[in-house]
């Protein structure tokens, strides 16, 4: 769906900004919002580009910048932590043979830290999109990325 | 067992993405019986219960309720905060997902009494599942005559949207969640006015957690206080403990007030796994003080946390056992907020780079007495003077830390600065 068709969905008030943006970023092949995204809201909603950017800037789902395809949150707060959260995510980066926050060379994975999920009875976990995968472990981390090249065309 | 399900009774039994299910256990038989009568009885019920809200700060139901109905404005508004951040907490997610009809029922039940005609479900970006069944079951209850114009028959009109979070813990914090939902980034305001005075688009709004709202149907139906009997005289009715870390069986446990920690630790967790011992607890969350085995006994009751200053509030326990370090863990802990502070007043923003610091120095073993000195003034002015209460009680692990594990700090310092063992 284009950008268009997706805002014509809220009424062109700033309170729906949130839900705007999140809706456009989904749609975007880099899950980001791009200068002209940003226009294009603040236009639609009548507000200045600042107002839009002050909201993409303070959220952490929103991203300004291009994303990798695949964005591999790992929880790292206490209960992940204490349940071997470093260690699932240095082999999530061995796997991958990348650092945190550095894309992948071929741009398809990214593995970013998040605040915590509210699954920590089943810690560690890491989403994915909008899946959450639980009691996370090194093969269940490599059989994850193997899932996820092997649909790398979908 | 010590295990009390009320809220989650009919959690396992009933299909929560099912209206008709819902109702065939009982759901929305107290909204109904409501709508016949006068909203002032209820929130006498609700006085008599002495329900305290459920999301972290533990504030009388009725007393947000009655400053709202002192409000003359007709434009008034209800806010469920779903937005479950606090590291450790996972029962309201619990709630959103397995029985949703439940929390919207006692959302009704609170916007009929205070006469608010418009609702919102805010709902943090990361529970993508919690947000498809809300969306799935408000849209139920829209078909099916529970929302909209003359609900039932009756003269009450309630509409109610769902917002998503993008990503923020600070939130859940009352006014910066209004502002969310106003699509501004999320700094808290200063109060007063309170949100019952001046909340969403500044006019009077009820902010009330997930579990707190889930409560309003139980006391419709049993009465105050019925409701009131369960628990202890200050802390009434019973309580979701989201229990996690080192313990054999974590997960979500509904307890009457009043137990003990030790209890849930060990009769519902199965206690910490075979053959290590607890260490540490931390309370709460991320905001919550970390305090030793001797204060296992401690009941779950907001006084008797309050004498440690901590809140019972969200009900997280996270068990650590020996194999955990304190500094590691303050380290994260301070990590978080370092992340998480929204920038808006300056002892938290910048408190949080210095407490971070320290906290590491202390990590590397080069601690000195010095760093210990202002590690427990800057905490406490971050304490005392940060404009709301996520920052207020970001320092609450690192102060409890100071109080309960204070010789941790000094088999941390170097050599020069650590002779002093007292």
């Amino acid at each position: 769906m284009r950008i268009q068709e997706i805002i014509k969905q809220y009424p062109p008030r700033d309170d729906f900004l949130l839900e705007m943006m999140l809706a456009i970023q989904k749609q975007q092949p880099n899950h980001h919002l791009s200068e002209d995204d940003m226009r294009f809201i603040a236009n639609y909603c009548g507000v200045k580009e600042s107002r839009v950017s002050s909201v993409a800037t303070f959220y952490s789902l929103l991203y300004t910048e291009p994303q990798a395809k695949r964005v591999i949150h790992v929880c790292h707060n206490v209960p992940c932590f204490i349940n071997g959260q470093e260690g699932l995510t240095e082999s999530l980066l061995s796997l991958l043979n990348t650092t945190i926050d550095k894309p992948t060379q071929d741009g398809q994975f990214v593995v970013k830290f998040t605040s915590c999920l509210g699954a920590c009875d089943k810690a560690p976990v890491v989403r994915v999109g909008d899946q959450m995968y639980t009691h996370m472990n090194h093969n269940k981390g490599k059989a994850l990325i193997a899932q996820m090249r092997g649909h790398r065309h979908d | 067992m010590i295990e009390l399900k009320r809220l989650t009774q009919r959690i396992g039994v009933v299909n929560p993405l099912s209206l008709q299910s819902a109702i065939e256990h009982g759901s929305y038989q107290s909204f109904l019986k409501l709508l016949k009568t006068d909203p002032m009885h209820a929130l006498q019920e609700i006085e008599r219960s002495k329900l305290r809200g459920r999301g972290g700060a533990g504030f009388p139901i009725y007393t947000k309720m009655i400053a709202m109905a002192k409000e003359a404005s007709s434009e008034r508004y209800i806010v469920c905060n779903a937005d479950e951040g606090e590291p450790g907490n996972f029962k309201d997610r619990y709630l959103l997902e397995h029985d949703p009809h439940c929390v919207l029922e006692g959302l009704l039940i609170a916007a009929y009494i205070v006469d608010a005609h418009k609702g919102f479900v805010y709902i943090r970006g990361e529970y993508d599942q919690a947000i498809e069944i809300m969306q799935w079951a408000i849209e139920e209850l829209k078909e099916a005559g529970y929302l909209g114009s003359r609900i039932h028959g009756s003269d009450f009109d309630f509409t109610l949207e769902l917002r998503r979070g993008a990503g923020s813990y600070v939130v859940g914090e009352e006014f910066a969640m209004l502002e969310s939902i106003e699509g501004k980034a999320g700094r808290t305001r200063v109060k007063p006015p309170f949100p019952s005075e001046k909340g969403l688009f500044n006019q009077p709004t009820l902010i009330q957690n997930v579990e707190t709202l889930a409560n309003l149907p139980l006391i419709i139906k049993e009465g105050g206080h019925a409701f009131a009997a369960i628990g202890t005289p200050s802390s009434t009715g019973t309580k979701l403990i989201s229990l996690s870390g080192n313990v054999v069986h974590p997960g979500v446990y509904e307890v009457p007030f009043g137990v003990t920690l030790r209890e849930v630790i060990t009769e519902c967790g199965g206690g910490v796994p075979h053959p290590h011992r607890v260490q540490m607890v931390q309370l709460g969350g991320a905001c919550g003080p970390i305090v030793p085995p001797m204060l296992l006994d401690l009941q779950i009751d907001f006084e008797r946390f309050e004498d440690y200053d901590s809140k019972t509030g969200a009900g997280a326990i996270i068990v650590m056992d020996e194999r955990q370090d304190l500094f590691k863990i303050l380290k994260n802990v301070s990590q978080f907020f370092d992340h998480e502070s929204c920038g808006r007043c300056t002892p938290c923003r910048e408190g949080q780079v210095h407490l971070l610091d320290i906290i590491e120095k202390f990590d590397r073993h080069e601690g000195a007495m010095k760093d210990l000195m202002s590690l427990e003034s800057l905490a406490r002015v971050m304490n005392q003077t940060s404009l709301c209460g996520l920052g207020q009680s970001s320092v609450m692990a690192v102060l409890s830390s100071m109080s309960y594990f204070r010789d941790a700090y000094f088999d941390r310092m170097v050599e020069e600065g650590g002779g002093n063992h007292g």
